[in-house]
Order: structure tokens, then C-alpha cells, then sequence
């Protein structure tokens, strides 16, 4: 099966070949053993081509693997991903989103603004505090308030949403 | 000696000063918050007291309850860590009002140097030198002109009435002066509402070199040596070590000698540490003094050998100092990174989460002061450092290999941590050259967040295929069972919000 592994600025392509118990991956010229155990909950063991790497992947963190402590961000797209690149279709993961959530859990310390004002881009938001630091956070879209979910003095989690802009 | 002391802290420090305190034979004290219940020093501790609920103020920062449960459990001494209570004078006097031991300073020499205006004062009564600056505003430019030739070019002119480099100029010549000044003015006046400016001598490539110092109670007063805390982001220290690479025997007895005098100066107590910054002339001023335990007392503790909560602790109950100056030796090196739970990639901004996986590196020289557990929730209440790794060995260099293969073997899963950036650091050529100022992280900034995304094509392929077996994995094991799961709202109703 076909793979483009994504991470930060690098990008390759692979094959992975499963063979019974083991993985065959195949990179340009290079062509890996690949064999995996388990050994405690989200941390394995890999051998390739005998040299060792303790690897973790931690359930919370979708996307993350940690090589030899080393956390690497990354994107594992399969053949159907790479079919919709090329339609062009992942640009809308990229549309700017007018429904505005905690990217950090904390304590919404300030809303600027009420249900039905206009905003600009760029315009501040809210105030989140969040281990002793405030953080303020901006608009990324233009339009009017739709929605307001929490209200100032309110702890959050992450991911809670905070305004709506349409 | 002590039979039982109060810990009025949490976290790392809390940990770090009950591990002595056991070790003495002395009883401690928990305090601690709703959101700590289950935090590793109320565990440790033989005796634990809730004080309040999750905000510091309501809990760690309200010492009349902390006091109260001092009484109440029967503790003869106080030892309130760093941050939260150690540098308030209410309370190291009310603490002794009581008639409990306050392990630190006595109010009036944490009073002196917690004022940066009245520290200045009383050091310019001493031989210790101060940065050369104008002691008031700005009031008449040709005054100031004529301080800032006596200083020498290049000068700062910086903001009274506020910080981060707004309203913060570099002059290199009398020329440019007085335009500066203005500029400076308008700035700070914009941006703070205060367009008083002063003029200081401006450090090249400064250093911030500091010194530990202890003081009994029978007018000894001792240094033990200095540790290197240049390699700074946001004002906040990330790794410090001793010796320093940057100083010779020659400065270093020199500054221990100012720092010693600059302990004298305020009647000092206790441990403390004395903060210097060292231009690139090697002349050193003095910038201010701590009165309390340091974050990285560690590190000088690991070359002199010298526990530093336990002198603490014999200092607190009347005894005179064990050693005498010429006892100390520093021996090897020590380097602490700190680690903590922070997004390097995203400006620092503090990560919260549980920790869902955890491997704390151990061997030799490698010490951990921490107190973090598989499964603990990193709460958005308090300071977000997890701990700290400490890395001894014979020379520097065996100290920074040391050091890099700690940091490798350190995985912390579920939050975002400086473990990686820390790595950078440690294996960045000139931090390992030993030839880098307070500027190091603005210099090499995107080096370094470079070095964090690099890596070989094989790593790059391990990653990949263990993305790949880990999603096969789960698929087997849970069928649909991931997928299945009912999607949680994200919006949450305003009514359950606490109004505070």
C-alpha cells in the first residue's frame, strides 16, 4: 500500500507490504524490516533491520509519535488522502473557521463583545488565563456575533467553543 | 532540631524540601488545594491539611489559614519553598509572631531586597557595583547627556514605568541622543502611560551569573560558588549549570566576595542567591538578590555536595554554619534543564492535559526533582514546570552528553513539554562551545525549533510504520468501538459557569 509520510518541511513517500507477522517498508532505495511489539500500553518496541527504537504513541495525540524521545508530528496519507489532494479537495481543511474554541483549557477572563457585534479580523476576542499567562485571542474571520457559549470567569476545557462568527 | 515543619507549598519544591526533611527525622506537613488531593506531596507527607479551593490565592497564597493549620498540627517550623508565600514580609513576621519557626530570611532583609528601588540604595553603600545609571527620570537632557558620556556609550534608556522593551532605546553616541530620548518618551508614554525614561549603562552580551549564598544566624556568611543562568526565554531561566563557563577563578572569587558583602549588607540569614550580570568585559553589577531557595539549587548542590534544604533546616534552629569558606570545593559538572509543560513550537503557551504515559530517565548522575505520576491531570491553576533533570559528571562535556542522553531516554505523553527544546539546546555547538550570553535563544531561535522538526529519512519511516501498526492494532482490537463513540458537544451550557 502506498503512504506519503508527512513532517514539518519533509515529506516521503513509502510502501508498506505487510508479510504475515512482519512490515516491509520500501522508501527509494531503502527497504526496512520492520517488526513491532508492544511492550506497556502505547509504547513499542520496533526493530528495523536490528537497529532499536523505543517508539510512543500516546492515544490523546492523534498525529504524534515520539522516536527515541523524540516527538515527531506527522501526517500518514493513504492512496484515498493522495486521490483527494489531487482533486484538489484537502484545501478545505484550511477554510477559516468562524466558530472560535479554547485551544488551551484555562479561564476565560474577558469576552469583548456581545451577541450581534461586528467584528474585524484580527479583532480581539477574549481573554483566556491559562498557569498564570493571559492570553488574548483574535479573530481569524470578519462578521457579526452569532453566538456566545461561556461567560467571563468561566473555566474551560479545551476544545469548548467559545464565539460563533457568521 | 525540629520535630515536624510545615511545607506550605506543592509541586517539585514541596517534594524536594519533605526528601530532607525525612532524611533529618523530621515529621512533615502537607498543605494543599481542592485540586491537589491527589498531588505527590500529599502523598509523601506524614500529615496533610486542605486549605482551599484550586485558585493560589484562595489556598497556597492565604497564609492565615496555612498558619492556622501550622498551629493545629503542631509544626515548630515553617519552610514555604519558592514563589506562592517565600518573599512576603506579612508573612515571615506573623510566622514568627506566632512563635513557629519561618525557615528564610528575616522580614526585614526580605523587605530590603523584594524593593528594587531600596536594594539599589543599599547596595550603593557597599563596594558592590550596581549598573551605572541615572538614579532618577530623565528630567533635564543635558544632564542626562552628561551622565550618560560619564557612563559611556552605548547606553540604554529604559521605561520607567514598565517593561518588555517598550520604550527601550540603544544610543551609541551623544549624536543620537536626544532624538532617542524623545522617541523613547513617546513610546513608553504610548504604551504605558508613563513617558518618565531613565538612562543605564548598556551590558554587551550580558551574562547572568548568580551566586548561592548561606548565612547563620551566628554572622557567618559563606558562598558556594556561582551557576551560569543565561540561557533564558521570556525573562524565565530554561537551563542553568556550574561552573560557568564564562568566568575565571580570579572574577569568581572576586563576585562570591560581592556577594557575600551584598548578603551582609541586608543582615542576611539563610540561603540566598545573589544575581549578577557579567558584560562581555567581565565587568559584573549587581542586578538583585533572593531571598529564598532557588528553582536551581540543584545544580550547586550537586557540585559542592552541600544539601542545601538540610543547612537550611540546621541554619532555621540556631546552629552555626558546618563548614567554613575554604571547605567548599565545586567538583565536576552540573547541568539542569527544566522541564516544563509548555508548547516550544507555539511560543511557549502553556499545555495542560493528563500525562498519559511516563518515563522518568535515570543512571548515573541523573537526578530528577519533580512530582509528576502516570495519569496526573496538569491543571491551568499553577506554574506549569513539571520538574527539573539534573545532570552530573566529571567535566562539562561528560555533563552535556550526559545530559543529551537523559533527555533522550525523558518521554512525557499527552502534554506538550521542553524536553525536545532542551535537547536543541544541550546540542547546540555554541552552547556546547560554552560561549553564549543572555541573547542565545533570540540568536538562535530558529535554529533551534529547526533542530526540533529534524530528522533522518529512516526516523521519518520508523514513525511512519509505527503510525500505521498502532492504527492497524487498534482497529483489530476494537472493531468500531473508537468510531462508535457519540460525539460530545463542544459548546457548554453558560448557566454552569462559576461566577467568581
Amino acid at each position: 500500500m502506498k503512504f506519503e509520510i508527512n513532517a514539518g518541511q519533509r515529506s516521503l513517500e513509502a510502501n508498506f507490504i505487510v508479510n504475515s507477522d512482519e512490515l516491509l517498508i520500501k522508501s527509494g532505495e531503502k527497504e526496512l524490516r520492520f517488526e513491532a511489539i508492544l511492550v506497556q500500553p502505547g509504547v513499542y518496541s520496533i526493530l528495523v533491520n536490528n537497529r532499536s527504537f523505543v517508539v510512543g504513541v500516546c492515544p490523546s495525540e492523534a498525529n504524534r509519535v515520539n522516536v527515541n524521545g523524540t516527538p515527531i508530528n506527522l501526517e500518514l496519507l493513504d492512496a484515498v488522502h493522495l486521490h483527494l489532494r489531487e482533486l484538489g479537495w484537502d484545501d478545505l481543511q484550511d477554510v477559516k473557521t468562524g466558530l472560535i474554541s479554547a485551544q488551551i483549557p484555562g479561564l476565560v477572563t474577558k469576552i469583548f463583545h456581545k451577541v450581534g457585534d461586528a467584528i474585524r479580523e484580527g479583532d480581539p476576542l477574549f481573554l483566556i488565563e491559562a498557569m498564570k499567562m493571559e492570553n488574548e485571542i483574535k479573530s481569524p474571520v470578519e462578521g457579526i456575533v452569532k453566538r456566545i457559549g461561556v461567560i467571563e470567569g468561566q473555566t474551560v476545557e479545551k476544545g469548548t467553543n467559545i464565539i460563533e462568527i457568521v | 532540631m525540629f520535630k515536624k515543619i510545615l511545607i506550605a507549598n506543592r509541586g517539585e519544591i514541596a517534594l524536594r524540601v519533605m526528601r530532607t526533611c525525612r532524611e533529618m527525622g523530621i515529621e512533615v506537613v502537607a498543605v494543599f488545594s481542592e485540586a491537589d488531593r491527589s498531588a505527590p506531596h500529599v502523598l509523601f507527607a506524614d500529615e496533610a491539611y486542605l486549605i482551599g479551593p484550586a485558585p493560589s490565592t484562595e489556598s497556597y497564597l492565604n497564609y492565615e489559614k496555612i498558619l492556622e493549620v501550622a498551629k493545629a498540627s503542631g509544626a515548630d517550623a515553617i519552610h514555604p519553598g519558592y514563589g506562592f508565600l517565600s518573599e512576603n514580609t506579612d508573612f515571615a513576621r506573623e510566622v514568627s509572631e506566632a512563635g513557629i519557626i519561618f525557615i528564610g530570611p528575616p522580614a526585614s532583609a526580605i523587605k530590603i531586597m523584594g524593593d528594587k528601588t531600596m536594594a539599589r540604595q543599599t547596595m550603593l553603600k557597599t563596594q558592590v557595583p550596581v549598573v551605572p545609571g541615572t538614579e532618577e527620570p530623565i528630567e533635564d537632557i543635558a544632564k542626562a547627556l552628561n551622565v550618560a558620556k560619564e557612563i559611556g556609550f552605548p547606553v540604554l534608556i529604559k521605561a520607567a514605568g514598565g517593561g518588555g522593551g517598550k520604550g527601550m532605546r540603544i544610543v551609541n553616541s551623544a549624536s543620537e541622543f536626544e532624538d532617542a530620548v524623545g522617541k523613547a518618551e513617546r513610546e513608553s508614554q504610548s504604551a504605558f502611560g508613563d513617558g518618565r525614561v531613565y538612562v543605564e549603562k548598556y551590558l554587551e552580551e550580558p551574562h547572568h551569573i548568580e551566586f548561592q549564598i548561606l548565612a547563620d544566624t551566628h554572622g557567618n556568611t559563606i558562598h558556594l560558588n556561582e551557576r551560569e543562568c543565561s540561557i533564558q526565554r521570556r525573562y524565565q531561566k530554561v537551563i542553568e549549570e556550574s561552573p560557568s563557563p564564562f568566568i575565571d577563578d580570579d572574577l569568581r572569587s572576586r563576585m562570591g566576595q560581592a556577594a557575600v558583602e551584598t548578603a551582609e549588607s541586608c543582615k542576611y540569614v539563610g540561603a540566598g542567591t545573589v544575581e549578577f550580570l557579567v558584560d562581555k568585559h567581565r565587568n559584573f553589577y549587581f542586578l538583585e538578590m533572593n531571598t529564598r531557595l532557588q528553582v536551581e539549587h540543584p545544580v550547586t548542590e550537586m557540585v559542592t555536595g552541600i544539601d542545601l534544604v538540610a543547612e537550611q533546616i540546621r541554619i532555621a534552629s540556631g546552629q552555626p554554619l558546618s563548614m567554613k569558606q575554604t571547605d567548599i570545593r565545586s567538583t565536576g559538572h552540573a547541568i539542569e534543564c527544566r522541564i516544563y509543560a509548555e508548547d516550544a513550537s507555539n511560543d511557549f503557551a502553556p499545555s495542560t492535559g493528563e500525562i498519559v504515559m511516563l518515563q522518568i530517565p535515570d543512571g548515573a548522575g541523573t537526578r530528577f526533582d519533580g512530582a509528576i505520576r502516570q495519569g496526573m491531570k496538569i491543571t491551568p491553576y499553577y506554574d506549569p514546570m513539571l520538574g527539573k533533570l539534573i545532570c552530573w559528571a566529571t567535566d562539562r562535556d561528560a555533563a552535556l552528553n550526559r545530559s543529551e542522553r537523559a533527555l533522550r531516554e525523558f518521554y512525557i505523553g499527552g502534554i506538550e513539554t521542553t524536553i525536545q527544546f532542551c535537547r536543541s539546546v544541550v546540542r547546540h555547538p555554541v552552547f556546547r562551545h560554552g560561549t553564549y550570553d543572555t541573547h542565545f535563544y533570540s540568536n538562535f531561535r530558529e535554529a533551534l525549533h529547526e533542530d526540533l522538526a529534524a530528522s533522518t529519512d529512516e526516523v521519518l519511516l520508523v514513525a511512519g510504520g509505527s503510525l500505521y501498526h498502532h492504527q492497524n492494532q487498534i482497529k483489530h482490537s476494537s472493531n468500531s468501538a473508537v468510531s462508535s463513540k457519540k460525539a460530545r458537544s463542544n459548546w457548554v451550557s453558560a448557566q454552569l459557569g462559576r461566577k467568581i
